[in-house]
């Protein structure tokens, strides 16, 4: 194998887990710590994606635009919290699927009406352009950026939920809500804030996708069901287990699509190990899901017990 | 020397974190007695009757029911050899009848879930024997109400005719007295002592006038270990009984 | 499900004339109408078959499609080797419709039993998820084979061999579906008063209770996933005939959606609510758009825009569905927490 490919498709896997943790993180808070299953943020990282680009072709000004794309979608957050969440927070997990798969159809729709139907362009700043050699071998600054940013983004993550008030309070409401309201602190305003921050963070992998790839509706669905997956490997509830697990499905993922076919080509025909390789790539990653869970049902790194 | 009698638990150990719940516990029910596990709230009763009922994984030790080891049997298993429980909280169905409550029980035992066809609320050969166990209890009246709608004393009985439906080998009543009112509490004592002899418990109650009662022995727990065990007479007298429970159980009693 | 006699004699008499209309609907002669009304069969039997799982057994399974595109594939890849002449796996591809629908419904319950012995090891949320997540890697499967047209899918060029019945007649595939549909809601009737559905029902409502009674709830659970994942196949062999077309999209997440808002918005738990809802569903799909274009031209295409506020709103103010209005009942809670409801069981 050849080193340098390996060392980018280490870069690439590294970059969609970091991505994915970004997104996994403030889902399986919500999880964790209101017991509520939100299919809509992927919608979140879908509008983070949009705003950024919009503000970018008004402003010219990239990350200013990335600034006020994540402040408005924290907004919006705050808003689906108000109106849909928090009424659904002690019901069915079944009507909270419901409203939110409503959301997700108001949200593409939407986007449909404002931007229309086709996909839009995120141009990366012109400071982020052109390629960065690695041990010899180029690769794109952008996404360096992106694995650089993402790792801030869990230190950034790590610091306040580990040192801050705000932390405390979060990690008390995983454990236990009635301590958290016995505390005398505003159990609600601490949801309300989960929620945005997750919002937010979805956002900013929305916006980070959305300089690799195309802006489009529905984008947030498929990367969605795969940070499901991130999270049930992890353990629900628990941001540690959604960092292994990210970095987990963004490495087995991209190896799988790279390598498989190549692996198998070495003991099968060549036109029958592509098909067979990209076949089973593409599940590469449910398996590992099927396999975790049938060792450690609740997860590698479960939040509680 | 662990095994024998109807229930042997031996050297029981459960640990959550830091704490160990239970502490090297081992007691024997022996066949037909009446055997009573008392002690102070968080001595670790309940971890205990989990144990033994399956729901929770012992850190070390062994369980026996009739000379068969269960120790690794899940809950369903254990209840379907003989093992049938209260729970402290009325533990129901709220829309199902009396009578259906002891029928989902009756199939339970049998091991009869996997019939697909028949309709269960026609199977005259079900309900007769459910109607039979109600009376057992004194429920018969009752057969036709929902179990939300029933006292809480009846539901206590329902419990009761639930687990007899079951046809145990041993009964594990987790305070089958609590929250119920002298009268219906009194009924459930008459029924207890009635079954005397005929089917093995392991009776787990605060109500200490019942306890001396009933019980043809008693285990005395506190925090996790067994302090003393024996028949009635010489727990009343025991001097670390009397400093550990009796004597702090009248004033928490009091004060829950 | 209700029994029969328990209802009022007005629903009684609404469910009669709403099977006296499906029978006599062929006679108004339009096949635009006859088409709509089968795919509205379809869907409900898949509907009915999800409630067996969701409502009767409350396991939120966010998968089903992967059951119903793999009914769906047997037709398809039957037809494509029957049209190459080519074997399939060594054996003679079959058009025989009752041979697809063993097919299916064995392959769709045994891809049930499989992946639902992983999932039902968990509960709650993670049970949501990873019935989705194996019904997204199915769905990645059909797109990355080739051999089958990939994302592109099959166009089936004729319906499957009915023997006597000719299946290209659109009025006997229709009362096809309405025998189908029919008769699993009688059987899954008998399912739900017996033993077994009472052992079902009881893990629904109180598991812990339910196995200190001896009923051995993840077994019962697994059955009946089964059995709910081999009939919604069922429904895909007829999706595939109803349509001439078999795709990756029937795999969908959003279709596993669809089944489910039919579910909740029929009432589930019920088996017969379901078929309202798919009703209603597909009803709104058909005509939505077609109104908001009279209110604004260009808006239908963005019907989906007043639906999600109204699926918000169902689940927010109309849990009971149509079935809870109509019967004025409660409808079945399905949360299913596992150790959280075992550490607070739920007092009668």
């Amino acid at each position: 194998m050849d080193p340098s490919l390996l060392l980018e498709q280490t870069l690439n896997g590294l970059q969609l887990g970091v991505m994915l943790f970004l997104l996994a993180a403030g889902l399986t808070l919500v999880f964790g710590i209101m017991d509520f299953i939100n299919l809509a943020h992927g919608s979140f990282y879908m509008l983070g994606a949009y705003l950024t680009a919009w503000l970018v072709g008004w402003s010219e000004a990239f990350l200013p635009s990335l600034a006020g794309a994540l402040v408005l979608t924290a907004l919006v957050g705050l808003l689906v919290e108000r109106l849909v969440a928090r009424r659904l927070y002690a019901a069915d997990h079944l009507y909270q699927v419901l409203a939110t798969f409503g959301l997700i159809l108001f949200f593409n729709e939407l986007i449909r009406l404002l931007f229309g139907p086709q996909p839009i362009f995120l141009e990366p700043p012109a400071w982020l352009a052109g390629q960065l050699e690695i041990a010899g071998a180029p690769y794109p600054r952008i996404r360096i950026a992106i694995v650089l940013a993402g790792l801030m983004s869990g230190l950034l993550l790590w610091w306040l939920i580990g040192r801050t008030r705000l932390g405390m309070w979060i990690r008390a409401g995983a454990d236990d809500r009635e301590t958290i309201a016995a505390l005398g602190v505003d159990i609600g305003l601490v949801f309300a804030l989960v929620f945005a921050l997750g919002a937010a963070l979805a956002a900013l992998a929305g916006a980070m996708a959305g300089t690799l790839v195309a802006v489009r509706i529905g984008m947030g669905e498929e990367i969605l069901i795969l940070t499901f997956v991130v999270i049930v490997i992890g353990g629900i509830g628990s941001v540690r287990g959604a960092l292994v697990g990210a970095l987990l499905v963004g490495l087995v993922d991209t190896y799988g699509r790279a390598l498989l076919p190549d692996v198998l080509a070495l003991v099968m025909e060549r036109s029958v190990a592509d098909a067979a390789g990209a076949a089973m790539a593409s599940m590469a990653i449910y398996l590992l899901m099927a396999v975790v869970l049938a060792l450690r049902p609740q997860g590698l790194l479960p939040a509680r017990g | 020397m662990c095994e024998g009698a109807v229930l042997r638990a031996c050297e029981l150990v459960k640990r959550f974190g830091g704490l160990t719940a239970v502490d090297r516990v081992s007691l024997a029910v022996e066949s037909g007695e009446i055997h009573a596990l008392i002690g102070p709230n968080g001595a670790g009763k309940t971890t205990l009757v989990n144990l033994i009922a399956g729901e929770l994984r012992p850190d070390h030790g062994r369980v026996w029911l009739s000379g068969r080891e269960i120790t690794r049997l899940k809950v369903a298993k254990r209840a379907r050899l003989g093992l049938a429980r209260s729970f402290q909280i009325s533990s129901l169905f709220g829309s199902l009848t009396a009578l259906e409550h002891v029928a989902l029980a009756l199939q339970g035992r049998w091991g009869s879930s996997f019939r697909f066809w028949g309709d269960a609320a026609r199977d005259e050969g079900l309900l007769r024997r459910a109607r039979a166990e109600l009376a057992r209890v004194g429920l018969e009246d009752a057969a036709d109400v929902p179990a939300e709608a029933l006292s809480h004393g009846q539901r206590r009985q329902l419990e009761l005719a639930m687990a007899l439906a079951m046809d145990p080998v041993l009964l594990l009543l987790d305070e089958p007295l609590a929250g119920i009112g002298l009268e219906e509490g009194e009924r459930m004592v008459e029924l207890l002592a009635g079954l005397r002899g005929r089917v093995a418990m392991l009776l787990v109650e605060h109500d200490m006038d019942a306890v001396f009662r009933l019980a043809d022995r008693i285990t005395v727990l506190t925090y996790g270990r067994v302090i003393a065990s024996g028949p009635p007479a010489l727990i009343r007298d025991h001097p670390e009984v009397v400093r550990a429970y009796l004597g702090e159980g009248e004033a928490s009693d009091a004060a829950p | 499900m209700p029994r029969l006699a328990e209802l009022g004699l007005a629903l009684r008499a609404g469910l009669l004339t709403l099977l006296a209309l499906a029978l006599m609907l062929p006679a108004w002669g339009d096949p635009y109408v006859v088409k709509l009304a089968t795919r509205i069969l379809v869907f409900a039997l898949a509907a009915a078959a999800l409630d067996l799982a969701l409502g009767v057994g409350g396991m939120v399974s966010f998968g089903h499609a992967a059951f119903l595109g793999l009914g769906a594939y047997v037709v398809g890849i039957n037809f494509l080797h029957g049209f190459e002449g080519s074997l399939l796996l060594g054996f003679a591809p079959t058009q025989s419709l009752v041979l697809q629908l063993v097919l299916a419904a064995l392959l769709a319950g045994g891809f049930a039993l499989l992946t639902g012995a992983i999932s039902l090891r968990t509960r709650g949320v993670a049970f949501i998820m990873i019935t989705l997540a194996f019904a997204q890697m199915l769905y990645y499967l059909f797109v990355s084979l080739r051999r089958y047209n990939g994302a592109d899918g099959i166009a089936l060029w004729n319906r499957s061999d009915g023997g006597l019945l000719d299946l290209e007649d659109p009025v006997a595939f229709y009362f096809l579906c309405l025998a189908a549909l029919l008769l699993f809601l009688f059987v899954g009737g008998r399912l739900y008063h017996s033993r077994f559905g009472r052992a079902l029902r009881a893990a629904r409502d109180n598991e812990r209770r339910a196995q200190a009674l001896g009923i051995d709830t993840y077994r019962v659970r697994l059955v009946a996933y089964g059995i709910s994942g081999a009939v919604t196949g069922i429904a895909g062999v007829l999706l595939a005939n109803a349509t001439y077309f078999v795709g990756p999209a029937y795999l969908s997440w959003p279709v596993s959606g669809q089944l489910l808002v039919m579910v909740v918005l029929g009432g589930m738990g019920t088996l017969v609510g379901p078929v309202f809802g798919a009703l209603v569903l597909l009803l709104l799909e058909e005509f939505l758009p077609g109104l908001l274009d009279s209110v604004r031209p260009g808006l239908g295409e963005s019907w989906k825009i007043v639906l999600g506020p109204l699926l918000v709103a169902i689940a927010l103010y109309a849990r009971g569905g149509l079935w809870g209005v109509l019967a004025r009942r409660r409808v079945a809670r399905v949360r299913w927490t596992g150790p959280r409801a075992a550490k607070a069981p739920r007092h009668v």
